[in-house]
């Protein structure tokens, strides 16, 4: 490996995975645990409101729906925030040019800061969704665990290609605290749907079809999705994700300004 | 603290393209809660009947989208867009030694920074409101004008909750993006919980610990608000916010320029 990758990108690989990153993935554990631990407890009433007005089943899908909300904030955060490392932070500092004058090609630099940043928010959502499952297990017993990796792993690839779209939307963009309203614009923007659901279920009437972008809802509905489903939808992520960044880079590439 | 520095760094934060873009955000939430108000269903109106007790569901429920999905989400991203960076930013520029050599103490500058963000906040939510009380009459059913103020007023001084936690914890974490995200976590999951108390009463006394739970608590008592009701959560609220403050006081000294 240390002969393929240069030893800047190795210094890339070893920068992306910090302290911050345990702290996050202890974060999702400590919800998992307090969800499976609250949600039960809720009252009749709060539970039958949950259950109708998101068109879940069972005690299960109550307590997943939360964890699924926690690991896309999560994920999508901490991705969102590690990206900033690549192009906003150094150009809101004055840094970028010192950066792009070192013998190091434009594009180079920008796939070697994107990759492992959207590397480590995989990790990141496997390691939550893991956590999810098992506590769920441990909580509720009688608990299969391969659905809720499955349903995990296709928001962890969702979220891998916000991640891609924002870095290559970051690239317009020289201050942290716009990044930041971009990033929290994009988290929000697929969760609409659901509120819609919730609170203006007509809108839906004779429109069935848009109610599959009630995320991540519409995830456990009709029996979830195959683990195979999962695996394929985060391949597809991963390979748009690397055009994305390619697409980043050819960007930086040729912008006559920096 | 100086009212020549808050009155320099407000009008910064005005003039910031963030402020701009925080207020578009404000907008589509003052027009997204009217669309979501327009035809509730019948189980979402129980709901608010039987967690604030309302003898009025729909203005429970208006209450409720007004201040859960458009407060209270809006508050936390402003928060640490205002103030997640207070002091960090100084230091990023290599701003620090110079303004450290002023007659002005770290404290005190943070207190300016601070009481900065937390007035453009207040224009902000405020601002919202009073767009709010231009619309809602016209687009929502049994719309009461004074309790509406009251609660979104005693919603914005727990909301400010936010821009304080974010500088606190700006000048308790170094590295200003890993600070961001730390407070945008937090108080995601602050708002996230701030109904518990009403969705299971039993559980009212652990929501206390949440400054976002005594934000909403007077949407439990819209029903003949009286002062008592009002200044019951404003003491809780301002205490949280004083010593949240002196924790960021006691950090900030400790800042090398």
């Amino acid at each position: 490996m240390s002969r393929i990758l240069s030893p800047y990108v190795r210094a890339e690989l070893r920068l992306a995975l910090r302290p911050r990153h345990l702290g996050l993935l202890l974060f999702g554990v400590g919800i998992a645990v307090l969800d499976a631990e609250l949600t039960p407890r809720f009252p009749a009433f709060a539970l039958e409101f949950m259950r109708s007005s998101l068109r879940l089943e069972t005690m299960a899908d109550l307590i997943l729906i939360n964890d699924y909300l926690a690991l896309y904030m999560i994920v999508l955060f901490a991705g969102a925030f590690e990206l900033m490392r690549v192009h906003v932070g150094p150009a809101e500092a004055r840094e970028l040019d010192l950066y792009l004058a070192k013998p190091i090609s434009r594009a180079h630099f920008i796939a070697a800061r994107s990759a492992p940043a959207l590397l480590v928010s995989v990790a990141l959502g496997v390691g939550v969704s893991v956590a999810n499952a098992v506590t769920l297990q441990l909580w509720l017993g009688d608990v299969a665990l391969a659905p809720i990796l499955a349903i995990s792993v296709a928001i962890t690839a969702f979220v891998l290609v916000q991640l891609a779209l924002l870095n290559l939307a970051y690239l317009w963009l020289r201050e942290v605290e716009h990044a930041v309203l971009l990033a929290f614009a994009v988290a929000i923007a697929p969760l609409l749907t659901t509120s819609a659901l919730i609170y203006r279920p007509d809108v839906f009437v004779g429109r069935e079809s848009a109610l599959f972008a009630a995320f991540p809802a519409s995830l456990m509905w009709h029996g979830g999705v195959s683990l195979g489903t999962a695996l394929a939808l985060l391949a597809g992520a991963l390979v748009l994700a690397a055009a994305l960044v390619a697409l980043a880079a050819r960007r930086l590439d040729r912008r006559p300004d920096l | 603290m100086s009212a020549g520095l808050i009155g320099h760094e407000v009008r910064a934060l005005l003039r910031a393209r963030r402020t701009r873009l925080a207020v578009g955000l404000m907008l589509y939430a003052v027009l997204g809660a009217v669309f979501l108000l327009a035809r509730p269903p019948a189980a979402v109106a129980a709901a608010a009947t039987e967690w604030f007790h309302a003898s009025d569901p729909a203005f429970a429920l208006f209450l409720f989208v007004w201040t859960d999905l458009a407060l209270n989400k809006l508050a936390a991203i402003l928060g640490v867009v205002l103030a997640g960076g207070v002091v960090r930013e100084d230091q990023a520029r290599g701003l620090l030694p110079l303004l450290w050599a002023k007659p002005i103490t770290p404290a005190r500058y943070f207190l300016g920074k601070l009481a900065a963000a937390a007035i453009v906040f207040t224009m902000l939510l405020g601002g919202a409101a009073l767009i709010g009380l231009l619309v809602f009459p016209w687009q929502v059913a049994g719309f009461r004008a004074g309790p509406f103020l009251v609660v979104s007023g005693v919603h914005l001084v727990g909301a400010l909750f936010a821009v304080v936690l974010s500088a606190t914890v700006a000048v308790l974490i170094p590295r200003r993006l890993t600070a961001m995200l730390t407070s945008l976590m937090i108080l995601l999951m602050l708002v996230g919980s701030a109904f518990i108390g009403f969705y299971n009463p039993a559980w009212a006394d652990y929501a206390a610990l949440n400054p976002f739970y005594h934000a909403v608590w007077l949407l439990g008592h819209v029903d003949g608000l009286t002062l008592a009701h009002v200044a019951r959560p404003l003491t809780i609220i301002l205490v949280t916010h004083a010593i949240v403050v002196a924790v960021g006081v006691v950090a900030v000294r400790r800042i090398e320029a």
